[in-house]
Parts: structure tokens; sequence; C-alpha cells
């Protein structure tokens, strides 16, 4: 049969059997609801679901209701009565239009028309011929005076194996558009919800002026025993704050939730805040699990300052550190031959570096943020001059580990001679706990990235005390060590191999600064690897000239010329090279290389609208938010995420892979990062099939971490298809 | 800090005006008001101290007040607490002309035809009263102890609809507020969010 002809047939039989019945609700000579149900399909495919809408056409100014319908009024009512094995869901509820009559009294509902749509699911079997759906349709009708409606309502639709095509099309497109999504990372702005013993505030920020402009907020009191207010909305320019009085003291008031809606692109959109959204994010880490079991959800501050203080202190082990971890044990080796005061006072003031370095950092987040920034912890990494800055240190410091120069500093001249030992000084110290920091930052260990999301989110004295927490947990190794010298004797005997190790110590750092360098290259491009390159060559002429011609012995007028020459080269290679790096541009495409490898999984660009979409189909999706810089994220993605298992886990359960780059400050992954409570990179984000609240993976992988969150979130089609590591053939490795 | 500025001052222009209203709160004090009755009578709720009191908002054309009165639901409650020395007040905060306002001698006999038993039926027109009082819904209630303190505020009972064969199956809040304060027990219900049609202010 040819289709044409097929649709035709399918025409006439829904002439035949198509048929829809209307109501109308008439009062005092007045029509005013008609209700009839309408389909999206013109026929019933067996266990394939579809959509009954009840459209109700309501008289000029009279109103009926949404789910929650303020200060009077009832919300709409549908009882189904379907044949046996149909399935229907919940109404679906388009966004209803805030009413407000006699000064105060609000309600929400629709004017003019609306389609509440249910879903139903017929069995997998149906016998043949016209289905029946039934429905007792309920509501109550408003303008100044209230009637109740109620109508009893079929529509009869063909049972069609496989010809059943579209229906009302343009009807169930104009309302499904009015639908609230679900809110998520994806919708671009954030809510934060405070509750007070009088009223309930949400506060919806990262707005657009004329999405603030148009933003109206529907609440939704969870049962009876919370009785609030109405809600009254305070806009401003980029954000707006829903005030909603509470009259009833409930345990349920943390439920309170609802639907906010604004004109985005010219289309007023709306998002179900679910409450889970004011959550803290579930953290999978074994240790902030078990940590949270014995505190309240949200943790208090001593909480979090133990947490600072343990990621603090993991950060002495971290990969980012590893590099000059050495640096730090060598200067244990050399102290350890010295007197214990003068080792405790050169450890206090190598701590002294550290807490320098972190206040010094958090002072700078917190006039940052009062200037209305979007800042991270990682956050200087994304700025070029620093990393250009900071290979410039590293290297100079790599010269001096290698003796093309030595630092003297005033009032340690005499013993330096006198010692005639490579001593590190007071001043030696405390930038060695500056430096070791410094390089700390650029991964946030485990941890550490909520501690610091966390106060990244709070006042001031409080983000201070917090990085005071972290600059302690990173000390107290050091302090413990120089405290108690007498642990130091498990350490080597200071000797002639020192030298060795110190000059070894340099070659480290000079590794560090090729990574650097790359950093650079993948945020500028090649000019501007060479350009940091003709920078670092100057540095190293300058202090080859410093080590050559002036030292104590140097004659003055040979020192005198040295200094100038010394000025002027660092003058000129600095300037000529800044200035051709700040003219390169900005590197195009993205930055992290795709693999060419076919097994490789299939990532794609994080956008927001792409994750909304996914969502949207009920789609599991698996993000990884990344960046070059960061070497913890680069380590999971090649012991965790690019392995077999991982690849065939994404790819067999239909995961959408999205990777969104963090190298160059991308806002929308800002944005994403401090809704999840972190400061930086990385951040691993698994959606469930069909919808819901991601989860958070911890920020060091396992493959079985992933995997068990990729079973979760998304069950194998077949039963108890549960992948465990020890289940894989051996050699699948 | 401009941002903050414009924010502050938007706030403060649209903030004020809808939360002007006194604080009825349950636990404390009722507030006054003098209201002239359907017999031309000015009746003052601070003379009914030492009484439990109910005010019951009114407007006889609302389906869900009809609901309660069709039912023999709110005629039931006013014979058998008036019969305990309850002051009931119904009060119509309904302005002149909208629906569910008759003239006083119209009232007095619908009130009769229903065999409805409040103390007094008051005439709230210009709707100062119900606005102190945060009424909104009819109808809606308030139970006042002896001392004049709020017990209960809320809807008459626990099932939303204008549906009367729902009214046996529904817990009735203001009975269950009159019952346990007079046996000196804690409210269960002390809130409810009242339902029904809205004040025709």
């Amino acid at each position: 049969m040819t289709l044409p002809l097929r649709r035709l047939l399918l025409a006439l039989a829904l002439a035949l059997v198509g048929v829809v019945s209307a109501r109308a609700q008439t009062h005092q000579g007045l029509e005013l609801v008609q209700a009839e149900l309408v389909a999206d399909t013109t026929g019933i495919a067996p266990g394939r679901p579809f959509t009954v809408g009840l459209r109700l056409r309501m008289a000029k100014d009279w109103h009926t209701y949404w789910k929650y319908a303020g200060d009077f009024g009832l919300p709409t009512e549908i009882q189904w009565d379907l044949p046996a094995g149909f399935k229907a869901g919940t109404i679906q509820w388009p966004l209803p239009d805030r009413q407000v009559t006699g000064g105060d009294i609000v309600t929400f509902g629709y004017d003019g028309e609306v389609l509440l749509m249910t879903e139903i699911t017929p069995p997998a079997n149906v016998p043949g011929g016209p289905v029946t759906i039934q429905a007792k349709a309920s509501w109550l009708v408003c303008k100044e005076s209230c009637v109740p409606g109620e109508a009893d309502l079929k529509i009869t639709l063909p049972v069609s194996t496989g010809g059943a095509e579209l229906a009302n099309a343009e009807l169930f497109a104009k309302h499904r558009a009015q639908l609230p999504r679900t809110f998520g990372p994806a919708a671009g702005f954030s809510v934060s919800r405070t509750i007070a013993p009088k009223e309930i505030v949400f506060e919806f920020s990262g707005l657009q002026p004329g999405e603030a402009k148009s933003l109206d907020f529907y609440p939704l009191p969870p049962d009876a025993s919370v009785v609030i207010g109405d809600p009254f909305v305070e806009r401003s320019a980029g954000s707006a704050r829903v005030r909603i009085p509470l009259q009833s003291e409930s345990a349920a008031t943390d439920q309170i939730t609802g639907v906010v809606a604004f004109d985005r692109a010219n289309h007023r959109q709306g998002w179900q805040i679910p409450v889970a959204a004011f959550a803290p994010p579930r953290v999978a880490a074994a240790i902030t699990a078990s940590a949270a079991q014995t505190q309240a959800p949200g943790g208090s501050l001593f909480y979090f300052l133990c947490l600072g203080f343990l990621g603090g202190l993991i950060l002495n082990v971290m990969p980012c550190v590893l590099p000059v971890l050495s640096l730090k044990i060598f200067s244990f080796i050399q102290q350890a031959g010295e007197a214990p005061r003068r080792v405790f006072r050169l450890g206090l003031t190598y701590c002294a570096g550290i807490f320098t370095w972190f206040l010094g950092l958090a002072i700078l987040l917190v006039a940052l943020r009062a200037a209305g920034n979007e800042v991270g912890y990682a956050v200087q990494f994304q700025n070029p001059f620093f990393i250009v800055g900071l290979c410039a240190v590293v290297f100079v410091f790599a010269l001096n580990l290698l003796g093309v120069f030595e630092i003297i500093l005033p009032g340690e001249v005499q013993g330096k001679l006198a010692g005639a030992t490579s001593r590190e000084g007071y001043g030696g110290a405390y930038f060695q706990g500056l430096l070791v920091t410094v390089l700390a930052t650029s991964c946030t260990a485990p941890l550490l990235g909520a501690a610091l999301g966390f106060a990244l989110s709070q006042p001031g004295p409080i983000v201070l005390l917090m990085f005071a927490a972290v600059a302690l947990g990173m000390a107290s190794p050091v302090l413990l060590l120089t405290a108690r010298p007498g642990w130091m004797k498990y350490l080597p005997r200071p000797g002639a191999w020192m030298e060795r190790v110190k000059q070894i110590t340099g070659f480290v750092l000079l590794a560090t600064v090729l990574w650097l360098l790359w950093i650079v290259g993948q945020m500028r491009g090649v000019d501007a690897i060479i350009w940091c390159g003709a920078l670092l060559l100057g540095l190293a002429i300058a202090a080859w000239l410093f080590g050559a011609f002036v030292t104590p012995v140097s004659v003055p007028s040979t020192r005198r010329k040295a200094l100038v020459a010394i000025v002027l080269i660092l003058l000129a290679v600095g300037f000529v090279s800044i200035h051709e790096i700040a003219g390169t541009e900005k590197a195009a495409g993205p930055i992290s290389a795709v693999s060419s490898d076919p097994k490789a999984i299939a990532w794609e660009n994080f956008t927001p609208a792409r994750l909304d979409a996914a969502v949207g189909e009920g789609r599991p999706v698996f993000i990884d938010f990344t960046a070059d810089w960061c070497v913890n994220c680069k380590f999971n993605e090649r012991t965790a995420l690019e392995t077999d298992v991982v690849r065939a886990a994404l790819r067999d359960r239909g995961f959408l892979a999205l990777k969104g780059d963090w190298t160059r400050n991308d806002p929308d992954i800002t944005r994403i990062l401090k809704k999840f409570q972190r400061a930086g990179v990385p951040l691993y984000l698994v959606y469930p099939a069909g919808g819901g609240a991601p989860q958070v993976l911890p920020e060091l992988l396992t493959k079985q971490i992933v995997l068990d969150a990729l079973q979760a979130a998304a069950p194998a089609k077949s039963n108890s298809q549960k992948i465990t590591l020890t289940e894989r053939p051996a050699g699948a490795r | 800090m401009k941002k903050l500025a414009v924010f502050a001052l938007a706030a403060a222009c649209l903030g004020a005006a809808p939360f002007v209203r006194a604080e009825v709160a349950v636990g404390q004090a009722a507030p006054d008001f003098t209201l002239t009755d359907t017999n031309g009578k000015k009746l003052s709720l601070s003379s009914f101290k030492g009484k439990y009191v109910v005010l019951e908002w009114n407007n006889a054309d609302c389906p869900f007040v009809v609901k309660h009165y069709a039912s023999n639901n709110m005629q039931t409650l006013q014979k058998t607490y008036t019969g305990k020395g309850v002051i009931w007040l119904t009060i119509n905060s309904g302005a002149p002309g909208k629906e569910g306002v008759y003239p006083a001698a119209e009232l007095n006999k619908m009130t009769q035809a229903k065999g409805a038993a409040p103390t007094a039926y008051l005439l709230d027109g210009d709707g100062k009263v119900g606005k102190v009082y945060g009424a909104k819904n009819t109808p809606q209630m308030f139970v006042i102890t002896p001392e004049g303190k709020l017990a209960y505020m809320g809807a008459i009972d626990s099932i939303r609809s204008a549906n009367k064969d729902d009214v046996p199956k529904a817990t009735n809040y203001v009975k269950a507020a009159l019952d346990a304060t007079m046996e000196g027990k804690p409210v269960a219900t002390p809130v409810s969010q009242p339902y029904g049609c809205s004040v025709k202010y």
C-alpha cells in the first residue's frame, strides 16, 4: 500500500471513529469554560506513550488554576478512566499567570486557554478496534465570583501499528513550550534559598537585565502543613529576590520550592527548582562521605575548616607539588645540620611564606569577588601573564640551584663567608614556602575543592579563615619536623653530596618550566612560547652577569657596570617579550587535543544548551570539566577515563560525553563549578538517564568509581549486569 | 557599588508596599475592632474579653461557603459552640455592589432561612477589619481565646474543595482548635492555608 493511500484511509477511519467530545460549562447564561480532550497522535501504537491534553477554554477574564492556586481557587483535577493495561502519568502543568485581585489577593492560574497534558502509556498488546479514553475533569473557574465546573469527557482513537501520525501538533507545541524545565546547571542562572523564621527567600542571580525584569515566581509548598503568603518579587539589574512570608511553623518548610519564569529570547520560559538544588552536592569520596555522616548536611564551619586543613596536608603529596617536593626535602636535610632553635625559626619562616601566599590569595579573591567577578581558586592559572611570571620565577630558582648565581642577603654575607657551606637563610626559607604553595594551587587536591568552594560563597572573614586552615594543613609537616628536630635524625646527614642534590633539584625545576611553557603555548600559541623563551634567555644572561660580576669579592666598579647591564637587559627583554606575548592572539579552536584513537571517548564540547537538550531527551550524560594546566585532570583522564572499560561503559550505556575546558576562563563553566561548590577543576558530573540530579564524582578517580557511577546513572538494559573490574577477562587491561 | 545602590533603591521602593499590614499571628493578641451588625448594633471585639470568639468570613454566594451551609456543617458548629458560651461573629467584608453583599434585612432573612446561629452578622463594607486580619477567603476562620489571643487561623477544614460530600471526611480545624484550647491542650494545627473564594473587597 502506498503511503498517500494509507493516509487517506487513516483520515477516513478517523472521520468515522475519532470522536472528540467537548463539553461547555454555562452559568447564568454565560458559557464559562469549554472542555475537551485532545491527543497528540492520530492513532494508538501498542506500547508507545502518547499525550492526551485536557483543553480548557475560559470566557474572557475568567480563570482556572495551577497546581498551587494561591490565595484562593482550586487546581483543576483529572480522573482518568482508561481501558485495561493503560497507564496515565501526572498532569504536566504549563506556566501559570499571576492574577491580582482586590489589591493583594494573588492567584496562579490560566487566562484564555490551557492544555493540561498527561502522558498515557498503552500496554504492549492492544486489541484491535478503536480505544476510548475517558476522563472526569473538575475545575474551579473564577472572575469576581467562583463557579465549580466538571465534565465527563472522552476521546476515541484507532489502534494503528505503524501508521500513527502526529496530531494537533501546533496546539501541543504551543503549550509544551510553556512547560517548565527542571532547573539544572545548563539553565544559565543560579538560585539560592534562605529560610528565616518568618519568611523564605529565593534569590536568582546571573540573569540578563531583561530576564530579571520579567521574572515571576510560582511557589509550591510541599503539603498542607506549610502555610505561605504571597510571593513578592524584588527585581534588579541582573538578579531577583522572591520573598515569601511563612505563616506556619512546619518541619516541611525546607521542602518549599517553586517554578521561576522569565522572558528569554522573546519567549517566556520556566524552570521548576528541585528541592535537591538546595542540598549540598553528593560527593562520593570515601573520606567526605564518612565525615558527612557525622555532620549535618551543608556542614558546619568547623567541618569545612577541617576539610581545608586536610586538603592542605594532602597538597604536600599531590602530583603538582611533587616536582618541588624534593626542594623541600633538600631544605630539611640542610637544616638538620644546624642548631635546633634556628631550625625551628627557619621552619616558622617557611610557614610564614605559605601563609603569605594563601592569605594574600584570599584577600585578592575577596577583593575581586567584591568587584563582582566570578573567580575561582585556580583562576590565576588562566592568566597567561601569571604563567609567564611563574615561569620566570621557577627558571631563576633553577639557575640558582644549578650554581649560576648565589643570592646573598645582607647580613648573611658574613655568615656565608665564615660558614663556607651553602646555607639557606630566612629569606630563602620564606621564598621556598611561597614557591611551593604557588605551585600547589595549580590543582585542587581532593576535599580542598569542596572546602574552598564553600569558602568562596562565604563572607570575607570566613574565606580568610578557610585559606588559613589550608595553609596550616600544608605547613604542619614542616612545623612538626622543625619543632622536633630530633625526628630529623632519620634524615640523611648533610655533606658534599648535597651540592649534587641541589643541582638535580635545579633540573627538576627546569622540567617544571617546560610544563609551564607548554601551558603558555596552549593559551597563546607557538609565538608566545618563543617570546617567553626569549624572556628566560634574558633572565639567564642577567643571572649569569650577577653570578660572575656581582659578588662580595668583585671590584666595586665592575659590580656597578654589571648591575647597570643587568637592569638594562631585564628592562629591554622584559618589555619586548611581554609586549609581544600580549600581542599574541588567544589560541583558536578547542584547546584539549582530540585524540585520534578511534576507540577514544567521543567527547563533545560542553555547552549549557547541549546539556539541556540531552537531559531533556532523558539521555544519561557524563561531563568532564578539565583544564590543560590541571595535572590531576590529565592523570584522571589517562588512568581512569580513557580506559577500555570506561570507554565501553559510556558507549554501551548510551552516555553523551561532554568535555568542558576551563583552561581559559569560561564563564559558563565557572558558574557550574560555583554551583557545585567547587573552586576549580576537575569536576565530574554524571546525569542519570531520564533526568534528575547529577552525581558528583570525587576529584581523584579510579576506574571502579567511574563504572559504579555510570552503572547507577544508566542501568544496563539486561538484568544484573553490574560491571566490576574483577569480572573483566584478565588481559583486558 | 553602583549596582548595589540601584538594587537597594529598587528594593526600598518596591519592598515597602505590601508589607505594611498589622501582624496577625497565632499566640499574639487579636486586633480589636468595632463593627455594626445587621440589626444596627455596634459590637467591639474587646467587649467579649473572657469568652472564646470565632470569626467567620462570609459571602453567601460563594460556592465554598455554600458547601458548608448546604451540608449544615457551619450551622452545626455555630449552634454547638454558642451553646457552650462561645461568641460567633460572621463577618462580611464585601464592598457594596459586590457578590454576596445584601441589605441588612435581606441578610437576616437568609440567616434565618438557613438556620444559621451566629452571635452576630457584622458588616465590614469598607473591608478595614478584613484587611487587618488578612482575610482573603470565604470562608476563612479565626479562633480567639478568652485572653484575646489568636489560637487558630486558616481554613475551616482539611479538604480543599467546593464539594459538600467532602465535609464528613475532612478534619474540622475550628472544632479541633476550640476543643483543644477549652481543655487547655495545645492546638495541633494552629495555622492552615485557607481555601475558598476571594473576599470581594
